[in-house]
């Protein structure tokens, strides 16, 4: 069995292939999902079954494409199958809230191309692959209007410079693999490796086309982009950090992504929390998401990768329920102003309590699948400087004034009553479990963190 | 490369991407974007087997097709004071080109040929899509941008898959890109 094969061709071939019978809603929606259900439970059950994986990758890891391959082993396969869960997820929620057509086989692509980006060898390619992920994915985020697309250009020029730029460091940084780089060349490599990532996630002060994007496109499809984008930058940074060995003894490195992760909290918590438009607002808790993960890179002296694989599922999970609750309260709308939130607890009681679920996850409160990661970067952040860790504060304190704004216009008083409903519609479990999940994660978080920290750090054993 | 080639290069170059920039037909723009990627081709001619330096052509081409079958009747108004700006910017972008790429040759092992004209063509594209108001503009922009690249990237890297894959993203780019602009004009009439 040729793992790349079943993990990253596969996928897109029968992705493509589905769009045939698109028009045939429910069987092309159910392909899809069972799809995605198979490969990410396929992955783990297979990761279970090799427990004994050898560091040498053999012909069944490995995948040969113009002289150059895409290795999955046995040891990745946990990882994959929950990027194929986290894409299962949305594509069921695609039955009942987002009936874009291409949407489902569009979303299965795109993970598998972000697989191929985490598995190929050299990595340095993966930047050209996520590329064109984006780059074919746009059509997808563009499925709404087409009056500004100022947003959309913005995207493609960031992104375009950042694969430059990141090829560029890349090319300078190939000989520190089996060679020492000379002092000018590592910091000419740095600063383009350090503005190609910034411009890939939108890091400050690059982070404009983030709320400009969400502002004018779809936004169920836009949060699925930037749910697996962020993942694979920083799975990409991980990987430059597990191949250079003078990368982690670089003493500015670590401190200049705790700071830039500070600082994007920051920045996203105070844009949050005075935007009037939601789709901005959402779009700077984003940006916050985005950099618990980066500060979390940045803590690796401290707590090695364990932070940035607690912050892996919290985000994912905050991002969807996020997204699905903006979608049903807000795009249904005329309007994107926070006026439009007015009184929705009683009108979409459930919606209302998934988008609170959601902002709580990224906030790190109690009861919330992002408390524990909360509390590991805030104890990192102690450890670390004083500064970094009065950014993040400063930043979840505006999170949690956004939520309380959020919340105010969701109980305004509204002329219909909160009924409980006779019957129950079916995509109502799916939220409820979601939100549940959430919860569980938020009282029982080694449970599920505790084998993500294990993968996680067989893939980047020298971190 | 031989000086004389490298001045006659660098010559047509500089005339295409003024012409593109000051001109108010979709069709000039595109013929001029097409002379560029014939000029790249005969750049990276002189490093790459020609099978690989086909590829480049022909995805250059294919591109222009591709801009051409869906933006052909794109119409926009050229103001003065814009065309004197651009012009400017060519003359300055050339300057700083010329007096400082040839230095960067310490950090990348390649002719400080191919970095003037990879750089030149990197920096109009980039300034170009950062400050063009006209998405076209930003399009074809990014375009160039990208031609810029592959010039300085094509004597470091002569990967198939490296080749394959800018192809693919080029002709992908062009194809979204102009389906965007298409779009966007067609909403805002």
């Amino acid at each position: 069995m040729n793992l790349p094969f079943f993990w990253i061709i596969l996928p897109i071939i029968l992705s493509t292939v589905t769009l045939l019978i698109r028009k045939k809603t429910l069987l092309y929606r159910s392909v899809l999902t069972a799809l995605t259900f198979l490969l990410g439970m396929g992955a783990f059950i297979i990761a279970t079954q090799t427990p004994n994986a050898s560091n040498l990758i053999s012909s069944s890891e490995r995948f040969l494409v113009l002289g150059r391959s895409l290795n999955v082993t046995y040891t990745d396969l946990p990882l994959i199958g929950t990027i194929y869960l986290i894409a299962c997820i949305w594509i069921i929620s695609t039955f009942f809230y987002f009936p874009n057509e291409y949407f489902p086989a569009f979303c299965v692509a795109y993970t598998a191309f972000i697989i191929a980006s985490i598995s190929i060898d050299p990595f340095l390619y993966s930047v050209l692959i996520l590329f064109l992920a984006n780059t074919f994915f746009l059509p997808v985020l563009s499925s709404g209007t087409y009056k500004r697309i100022t947003g959309r250009m913005r995207f493609l020029v960031f992104q375009l410079l950042s694969v430059f730029l990141i090829l560029f460091a890349g090319w300078i940084l190939a000989g520190g693999e089996i060679a020492p780089v000379e002092e000018d060349q590592l910091f000419i490599s740095s600063v383009l490796l350090g503005c190609g990532i910034a411009l890939w996630l939108g890091v400050f002060p690059f982070h404009t086309w983030i709320p400009l994007l969400a502002e004018e496109v779809s936004f169920f499809p836009f949060g699925f982009m930037l749910t697996l984008m962020p993942v694979s930058g920083i799975f990409m940074l991980l990987k430059f950090l597990n191949s250079f060995a003078w990368l982690r003894e670089y003493s500015v490195f670590f401190p200049a992504l705790q700071y830039l992760g500070a600082v994007m909290i920051l920045l996203g918590g105070f844009g949050a929390f005075f935007q009037k438009n939601t789709a901005r607002m959402v779009a700077y808790v984003f940006i916050s998401g985005i950099g618990m993960l980066l500060c979390s890179v940045g803590f690796i002296p401290i707590v090695s990768t364990d932070l940035v694989s607690a912050w892996l599922i919290p985000i994912a999970i905050a991002f969807w329920s996020i997204s699905l609750a903006y979608h049903e309260l807000v795009s249904t709308k005329l309007g994107q102003t926070i006026e439009c939130l007015k009184g929705d607890l009683f009108n979409k009681p459930l919606h209302s309590i998934l988008l609170i679920s959601g902002l709580f996850s990224i906030i790190g409160l109690p009861f919330a699948s992002g408390f524990a990661p909360n509390i590991l970067i805030l104890h990192s952040a102690i450890e670390s400087k004083r500064s970094i860790l009065f950014a993040i504060l400063g930043g979840e304190v505006f999170l949690i004034l956004t939520c309380i704004r959020v919340m105010l216009r969701l109980t305004l008083p509204s002329e219909q009553k909160l009924v409980i409903p006779d019957k129950i519609n079916i995509d109502r479990i799916l939220v409820v479990l979601v939100i549940l999940l959430n919860i569980s994660m938020g009282i029982f978080p080694s449970v599920f963190f505790g084998p993500l920290f294990t993968t996680i750090s067989k893939i980047f054993p020298l971190i | 490369m031989n000086e004389v080639v490298f001045l006659i290069l660098i010559t047509v170059i500089i005339f295409s991407i003024t012409t593109l920039l000051i001109t108010d037909s979709v069709r000039i723009t595109l013929v001029f974007l097409g002379v560029l990627y014939l000029c790249s081709f005969f750049l990276v001619l002189q490093i790459w087997p020609l099978g690989l330096a086909a590829v480049h052509l022909l995805t250059g081409l294919l591109t222009v097709i591709i801009i051409n079958a869906f933006c052909s009747r794109l119409t926009w108004q050229s103001n003065p004071p814009r065309i004197v700006l651009d012009i400017l910017m060519v003359v300055f972008v050339g300057v700083i080109t010329f007096a400082f790429v040839p230095q960067l040759t310490s950090y990348f092992t390649e002719s400080s040929q191919y970095l003037i004209i990879g750089f030149f063509l990197f920096i109009i594209g980039l300034l170009q899509a950062g400050t063009s108001q006209d998405n076209f503009r930003v399009l074809v922009s990014l375009l160039i941008f990208s031609l810029g690249f592959q010039v300085i990237y094509a004597p470091l890297e002569g990967s198939a898959l490296v080749t394959a894959l800018i192809a693919l993203i080029q002709i992908v780019l062009a194809l979204v890109g102009s389906r965007l602009v298409i779009k966007n004009r067609e909403e805002n009439q």
